[in-house]
């Protein structure tokens, strides 16, 4: 008897990583094919239900490519993330030392209470903004000018 | 506008995870992509050749409409990529939207396969 296996699950061994994020580019004017200019562009990631340490690897090979990129204003919008954990904390330091480095910001939105409370453990809204809403943090961005 | 984007790695063995000859980004097509919505599209997708991104996978199970300007942008991230040896397909193409590419024969420039699965089959072959 020929027992055929499910191949779907064979395949999924390659994807050992998967992370799924929500990118949203926001312009306040509109820009041209071609040379973009980055100071009107703000990159809104948001990640899915956790940024742990199985997660935090993919998330950083998505932002460090949007940085490499020329991305200079990177929101990261934590309103579906439930779970935190310190690989996650140091990827977002690790990618604000980056950006800062090239000039630019990062900041986070719609982080949850309990989220805060682990965030003041660290001293991260020290040198991190953490905005409420999305509109704040788009407003800090469209102020920002870039050096 | 949303889009989503995915990172598959192709290879269990992992030299350095930041070599992007290794990550295979799914991003998502929305549903329209024409003139005046292709300048996000064209953003997010030079962004992530510019970054280093080798290999793409464009998914369009969501695509209802796309015109020239969204046609462009595809060819246009198509060539940047193979610039540096990479390369981007399609997937999920509906047999409608296939019909605006076979006039042009888009399919003969960009590869369309039926699923992710298959995709990232032919870019663990290269």
């Amino acid at each position: 008897m020929l027992l055929l296996q499910p191949r779907v699950k064979l395949e999924r061994r390659w994807a050992v990583l998967i992370m799924i994020t929500a990118v949203e580019m926001m312009m306040p004017e509109g820009v041209k094919e071609g040379e973009i200019d980055f100071d009107d562009v703000i990159c809104t990631v948001t990640p899915e239900k956790k940024l742990s340490i199985d997660l935090a690897q993919g998330f950083w090979i998505i932002l460090k490519t949007f940085v490499d990129g020329g991305c200079r204003k990177l929101l990261v919008n934590m309103e579906n993330v439930s779970f935190l954990d310190s690989a996650g904390i140091g990827t977002l330091i690790n990618i604000m030392k980056l950006i800062r480095h090239r000039g630019g910001d990062l900041a986070l939105t719609g982080v949850a209470q309990d989220l805060i409370q682990i965030l003041d453990m660290v001293n991260f809204r020290k040198f991190i903004k953490v905005f409420d809403t999305v509109d704040q943090a788009v407003k800090f961005f469209s102020d920002m000018q870039l050096k | 506008m949303n889009f989503e984007l995915d990172i598959v790695q192709i290879s269990k063995v992992i030299k350095d995870p930041l070599d992007n000859g290794n990550n295979v980004f799914v991003v998502k097509a929305v549903n329209i992509l024409d003139m005046g919505e292709s300048e996000k599209m064209w953003t997010l997708l030079k962004t992530l050749a510019e970054g280093g991104c080798r290999y793409m996978i464009i998914d369009m199970e969501g695509l209802e409409f796309i015109d020239s300007a969204g046609i462009g942008i595809l060819i246009n991230v198509a060539k940047i990529l193979r610039g540096v040896k990479g390369d981007i397909v399609m997937t999920n193409v509906s047999s409608r939207i296939e019909n605006i590419f076979n006039p042009i024969k888009l399919n003969r420039f960009i590869k369309i396969f039926s699923s992710i699965d298959e995709s990232i089959k032919h870019f663990k072959m290269c």
